[in-house]
């Protein structure tokens, strides 16, 4: 099925859910993004139970909290 | 709201539009934060008339939209009375539909000496609140 | 108040821009804009504010300059390693330009000190480095309802999100929590190419600049993130979060706290 991954379409198999979305994106730990899902913020802890469909746009926003500064 | 401070310069901009447009009546939104206009948009009169003014809604939105993108909020709506003084008609108070706004009228009675005032309008009830024009902004 | 010759002379470049003006010029010298963390973000935020002539520039920041700063954090120069960076930062402002008056800070922020430091000013900036402090930042300007820019770096890519507290997006809308202590590397462990600082904390100055002068459109509900290596920008549109627990219904936090909170509660939701 085709996505729509931080802006690109991007073919996946079908049935993926959000779990199994991050690990083949190589985000290492679930922990480090929010995700949203058309349009809405989703909770980590449906992550696996959320199944994606065709035309789904996903979007990972990555935690950053540098700002340079000593840490 | 306790009171409206206007820049001269919003003050004169206002009253070019006013003289520009006279006989009909010239009509805008005051933008700013917390009682300080920051700017004004001027807004097309729809029914182009000398004693009644009515904005069109697709124009309006627009300008919300304006406004809130750049963090102000809508202060009052003004519009002009060519000929007559700065005190809101009948039809102006029947039409003041909208809440949370202020209403300023800019009075060219006295075409030398252009003024303007502020009001609350509450389902019908008319209160006046304290406009003072300010220099700069500071 | 007006502007003296020099001004003019010094803000011409402002001055003759339509949506500025000499109006807008003096709006940006009666305005205070306040900078926690004199860091990489808070460098060239201060930089360029100072520049532009905003009035009062308050710098938050309890560190010294650090021979490590000295890579991203252009505020400070070899000269002041050992210097407390406040001092250091009052000092480039004062020469950049004296018509800025700075009032420094130099301790940390805690949910104690900041909601009345936060409350003299027009506009804030993130420029902290953790995560701890980057929500305290986020929460206090909700409690006070005061516009901030949040920014983030990391590796070669930032992100950064201007909020205006009630009315659209916060941090907490998008990034819950702050993530478990081992999950997100910070940039002494993970580095940080030392212009990205430059890109998003000017980017966060342009914002700041923006609201002062009430023109343009600010980065709400947006996300601006930046990929240096690709060199692209996408502003990824969100909105406030029903959910989120601090400016949505329901919202769990109710006063401003220093500790990394407990998840948040969903109070029912499953």
């Amino acid at each position: 099925m085709k996505l729509i991954i931080n802006g690109e379409e991007v073919a996946t198999r079908d049935g993926l859910n959000v779990n199994e979305l991050l690990v083949e994106h190589d985000v290492k730990m679930p922990e480090m993004v929010s995700v949203e899902l058309n349009g809405q913020i989703i909770r980590r802890h449906v992550y696996e139970t959320t199944q994606l469909n065709e035309g789904d746009k996903v979007e990972f926003l990555y935690f950053m909290g540098g700002g340079g500064g000593a840490e | 709201m306790s009171g409206i401070e206007l820049p001269r310069f919003v003050f004169d901009q206002m009253v070019d539009q006013a003289r520009a447009l006279a006989p009909v009546e010239a009509c805008g939104i005051l933008a700013g934060r917390e009682g300080r206009v920051w700017r004004l948009y001027e807004m097309t009169n729809v029914d182009d008339s000398s004693d009644h003014f009515m904005m069109n809604p697709a124009e309006q939105f627009s300008v919300v939209k304006l406004i809130r993108a750049a963090g102000l909020k809508m202060i009052a709506v003004y519009h002009s009375h060519p000929a007559t003084p700065a005190r809101p008609s009948e039809e102006d108070i029947r039409l003041a539909l909208q809440p949370g706004v202020a209403w300023v009228i800019l009075s060219l009675e006295r075409p030398e000496e252009p003024y303007a005032r502020a009001f609350e309008i509450e389902e019908g009830r008319v209160t006046e609140i304290p406009l003072s024009i300010v220099r700069g902004q500071a | 108040m007006g502007l003296s010759e020099q001004q003019i002379e010094r803000y011409s470049r402002h001055i003759i821009l339509d949506q500025v003006g000499g109006t807008g010029q003096e709006r940006l010298l009666s305005s205070k804009v306040l900078i926690v963390g004199t860091g990489g973000l808070g460098a060239p935020a201060a930089l360029y504010l100072a520049a532009a002539g905003v009035g009062t520039l308050g710098l938050v920041d309890d560190d010294n300059v650090d021979l490590t700063n000295l890579q991203r954090q252009v505020i400070h120069h070899t000269p002041d390693v050992g210097r407390p960076k406040v001092d250091s930062a009052r000092a480039k402002i004062a020469s950049i330009n004296p018509d800025v008056r700075v009032e420094t800070y130099a301790f940390r922020a805690t949910a104690a000190n900041i909601g009345e430091i936060i409350g003299e000013y027009d506009f804030v900036i993130d420029g902290t480095d953790n995560f701890g402090s980057k929500f305290l930042i986020n929460d206090a300007c909700w409690f006070e309802k005061k516009p901030y820019s949040h920014a983030g770096i990391l590796r070669f890519y930032g992100q950064l999100m201007t909020v205006l507290p009630g009315e659209s997006a916060c941090y907490r809308c998008i990034f819950h929590e702050p993530p478990p202590p081992d999950a997100v590397p910070s940039c002494s462990q993970a580095g940080v190419l030392g212009v990205l600082a430059g890109v998003i904390g000017s980017l966060q100055a342009t914002e700041a600049i923006k609201y002062l002068l009430g023109i343009g459109e600010l980065l709400t509900n947006r996300l601006l993130t930046y990929d240096a290596l690709k060199m692209e920008f996408r502003a990824v549109k969100l909105n406030r979060n029903v959910e989120c627990c601090l400016c949505g219904q329901d919202a769990a936090i109710t006063e401003l706290k220093d500790e990394l909170p407990p998840a948040c509660d969903l109070k029912g939701r499953s």
